[in-house]
């Protein structure tokens, strides 16, 4: 069996009974090391693929967790053989782990996604222009945005927002005014989130 | 007209020292196979996403979802194991 990590919190024995489950029905527990705390589940020690019940259920744990806590995300499949190996990568990153931490302390992140209708045909350049005036307004309200992907040939804008949980109804506030003054155009906004797109650790090793 | 070339043909021959065929040859192909791959796995992961959107936005069904999301998994496990072999099998050329 093996440690399958969900995410570390900023905090030293949270003393908490998590109120769901991990992958496998395994009951959630805390490693701590120093003044953090790594979540996670008993599993079996093998490769996690990315389906869809798996990658759900990360997503659900890290969720529930980020209700209470401030989250630093870690990313799907990350199983270590025994918790001692876990604790000595903890170790290893630890100063990268506590900086990441200040970053995001008490914050999450939101999402805000421009699309176009399936039915509507507008000029994109136009709309983007538009986007990137709203946007500004966004960012003033937010820590940091970082520009996603534009995966699709619908999506006009792809935004990720740090956002201060103090300031996530200020932040929804001006979503749905954006939302009212493009109407003919799709908003999609989604969060809260644990901030994935800002905190960027790579622990590396086919030996965890 | 079909023309097959084996990778065979395509291997560094050397005789007494001396090269018959440049290996770059192979590198090239290899290379250029990787890259098409490489620009397969970043379309269907995009193709993911994009589903995963539409699912999010009220425009298909779960069943819909599900489906299409399992049938492009599976494209991309496929593309990516295709990299990974073609990392360490030559190259067979065909159609030209």
């Amino acid at each position: 069996m093996g440690e399958y990590l969900y995410c570390i919190i900023g905090k030293k024995n949270p003393q908490e009974n998590f109120a769901i489950k991990g992958i496998g029905n395994s009951e959630l527990r805390c490693v701590n090391y120093r003044d953090l705390t790594a979540v996670t589940g008993e599993t079996p020690l093998r490769e996690y693929e990315p389906t869809e019940e798996y990658t759900e259920k990360h997503k659900e744990v890290s969720l529930h967790i980020l209700e209470n806590h401030t989250v630093l995300p870690v990313a799907f499949g990350m199983v270590f053989k025994r918790k001692g190996i876990l604790l000595n990568t903890m170790r290893r990153v630890y100063p990268v782990l506590k900086r990441s931490l200040r970053l995001i302390d008490n914050k999450i992140e939101l999402g805000v996604k421009v699309i176009v209708p399936k039915d509507k045909s507008v000029n994109k350049e136009e709309v983007k222009k538009k986007c990137e005036a709203a946007f500004g307004i966004l960012n003033k309200i937010s820590v940091q945005s970082k520009l996603g992907k534009l995966f699709s040939d619908r999506l006009v804008s792809n935004m990720s927002f740090l956002v201060d949980r103090s300031k996530i109804d200020e932040f929804s506030d001006m979503v749905t005014k954006l939302e009212k003054k493009y109407k003919n155009l799709k908003v999609q906004y989604t969060g809260p989130w644990p901030p994935y797109n800002f905190v960027d650790i790579k622990i590396m090793g086919r030996g965890r | 007209m079909v023309l097959v070339i084996d990778d065979l043909l395509t291997l560094p021959l050397s005789l007494a020292g001396v090269e018959l065929l440049p290996n770059y040859f192979t590198t090239i192909f290899n290379a250029l196979h990787r890259h098409a791959l490489d620009q397969i796995i970043e379309e269907t992961q995009n193709k993911i996403k994009e589903n995963r959107m539409e699912f999010e936005m009220g425009g298909m069904d779960k069943k819909q979802f599900d489906f299409r999301h399992r049938m492009l998994i599976r494209y991309l496990r496929d593309a990516e194991l295709a990299k990974r072999e073609v990392l360490g099998v030559g190259t067979k050329i065909t159609g030209i």
